[in-house]
């Protein structure tokens, strides 16, 4: 694989297997979330994934982010294979993972973003201008001192947002940013990503939302069944 | 950008901080618990007026044996319960997912979560003799020499077990049945609340397997007869060994778990 791409999938499958309860007999069932999916994403790119429900599109991006790993194929991160070097893919990728509990209830949002901060390596003020700005361009500056609890879903979807970009990344791995937000924070979001997306990385934007589909991607691929549709739109 | 050890340790403290700090009735609840309890404890000493010869290498009283067992035992207690609530409690808010796709280590953020409940432990240690000296008359004949070494290999003990319990629980999810068990035969076999050499002799010897024995032989000693470092050599070397099989062991159960959990797809599942 090349590192001339900012994202690269050869072969790339997962299969899951069913955990089997106690006392269960025969084979356990198998579903193959992803089946050899081989996918390019060039320097400066934004792409959306588009797809029904169970085509695949959070698992690929879990492949992506490193938490899950594949049963067959590879996957490069600016040249860095999610394989053999985790380590420094992570270092290079910001995520919004799609669950919006993944925060800790009874620190405020600022507090929670000052954490993740420090996880990313962040200094603590530099990770503190960051976020303060960050909350103040997605509509969050009211409610930095107020406790994640709080929240609503839309709040918590943008400070996943926020948490994402945080660190700059140069790749950014996007579980339905924009679901449950309103016309306002949905714009608000939109105008962060465009500008928070690298010219030397790239977006993967999972997504069920035409209009982001249509306004941010220059590309949309779409999963069926865990594979590339065949019919996918080049903008 | 790679995370700053001392910053990440500061972060995770500050953390649990904030979060135990915002269950501001736990504090007081937990105040009387620990008075509470040194309150019956105290109480059993002044039952037990006779001098047990089982207690006579601690100095023989039973309420100074029961209190150092008990500011020790609440670090043992935490490497088989605290941590793998945290690991627990991580997974089922999902926090676990997000910050394994940071670029700190699985290994650190499993270490950094139970160094609250260390910091607790130590302050409740300080409380519980600070309390023994004050309001029920406990004398110690401390040899700090001793003392140190044991502490220190105590708490690399305890805290590769915690990392060990982590590491399980992360893979099996529900442990809190296992690690009750383990801390049930830890309390016997480790003489938490009364001297080993009460168990039957056909199970006795299974203290030698058990690190908060040495742990608590040795300081129990070092703290109450001013034992010198010869003394409690044994312990040390007990306690030493024990330490080092711990933190192996942890170390790679950490590697299998989180290979594991990330093969199976289970790091958001509880």
């Amino acid at each position: 694989m090349s590192a001339e791409w900012a994202i690269e999938t050869l072969d790339l499958s997962r299969t899951f297997q069913e955990p089997r309860r106690l006392f269960a007999r025969g084979p356990r069932r198998s579903i193959n979330a992803l089946d050899a999916v081989n996918l390019q994403i060039g320097r400066g790119e934004c792409v959306a994934l588009v797809g029904p429900n169970g085509a695949g599109k959070s698992t690929l991006l879990r492949l992506l982010a490193t938490t899950v790993t594949p049963t067959r194929g590879d996957a490069c991160i600016l040249g860095y294979s999610v394989r053999s070097n985790p380590a420094a893919v992570r270092r290079v990728i910001g995520v919004v993972t799609g669950d919006d509990r993944s925060f800790f209830w009874r620190l405020t949002g600022l507090e929670n973003l000052l954490f993740f901060g420090q996880l990313q390596g962040l200094h603590p003020a530099t990770s503190h201008a960051r976020a303060v700005t960050l909350l103040e361009q997605l509509g969050l500056s009211d409610a930095a001192d107020q406790r994640f609890s709080g929240y609503s879903a839309g709040m918590r979807l943008r400070l996943g947002i926020a948490r994402a970009v945080l660190h700059s990344p140069r790749v950014l791995l996007l579980d339905e940013p924009t679901a449950s937000l309103d016309l306002r924070h949905r714009a608000q979001v939109l105008d962060l990503l465009r500008a928070s997306i690298s010219p030397d990385g790239a977006a993967l934007i999972a997504s069920h939302d035409a209009g982001l589909a249509a306004s941010l991607a220059g590309r949309i691929v779409r999963l069926e069944q865990g594979k590339v549709a065949p019919k996918t739109a080049r903008r | 950008m790679r995370p700053h050890l001392f910053r990440l340790a500061t972060a995770f403290v500050r953390r649990d901080w904030l979060n135990e700090s915002s269950y501001r009735a736990m504090f007081i609840f937990e105040a009387i618990n620990l008075v509470g309890s040194l309150v019956i404890f105290f109480a059993i000493g002044e039952l037990v007026s006779e001098r047990p010869d089982t207690l006579v290498r601690y100095g023989g009283e039973y309420f100074p044996f029961a209190l150092v067992g008990l500011a020790i035992g609440g670090y043992s207690s935490i490497s088989l319960g605290a941590f793998a609530n945290r690991v627990r409690q991580a997974q089922t808010t999902g926090t676990l997912e997000a910050m394994l796709t940071t670029p700190t280590p699985g290994g650190i953020i499993l270490l950094f979560s139970g160094i609250w409940d260390y910091l607790v432990a130590t302050f409740r240690l300080c409380v519980y003799l600070l309390v023994g000296v004050v309001l029920f008359d406990v004398r110690f004949d401390v040899n700090v020499a001793a003392a140190a070494p044991l502490a220190l290999l105590s708490l690399i003990a305890f805290a590769a077990t915690g990392m060990l319990v982590a590491a399980v629980m992360l893979v099996i999810k529900r442990g809190e049945a296992a690690a009750g068990v383990a801390s049930l035969l830890t309390g016997i076999f480790g003489g938490l609340l009364f001297p080993v050499a009460l168990l039957p002799e056909s199970i006795r010897p299974l203290h030698y397997l058990v690190p908060l024995y040495y742990s608590l032989d040795g300081l129990r000693r070092a703290l109450l007869v001013g034992a010198s470092p010869s003394e409690v050599a044994g312990s040390i070397f007990g306690l030493g060994v024990s330490a080092v099989a711990l933190v192996v062991l942890a170390w790679v159960a950490v590697r299998l778990a989180l290979w594991q959990t990330r093969a199976a797809a289970s790091i958001a599942q509880y």
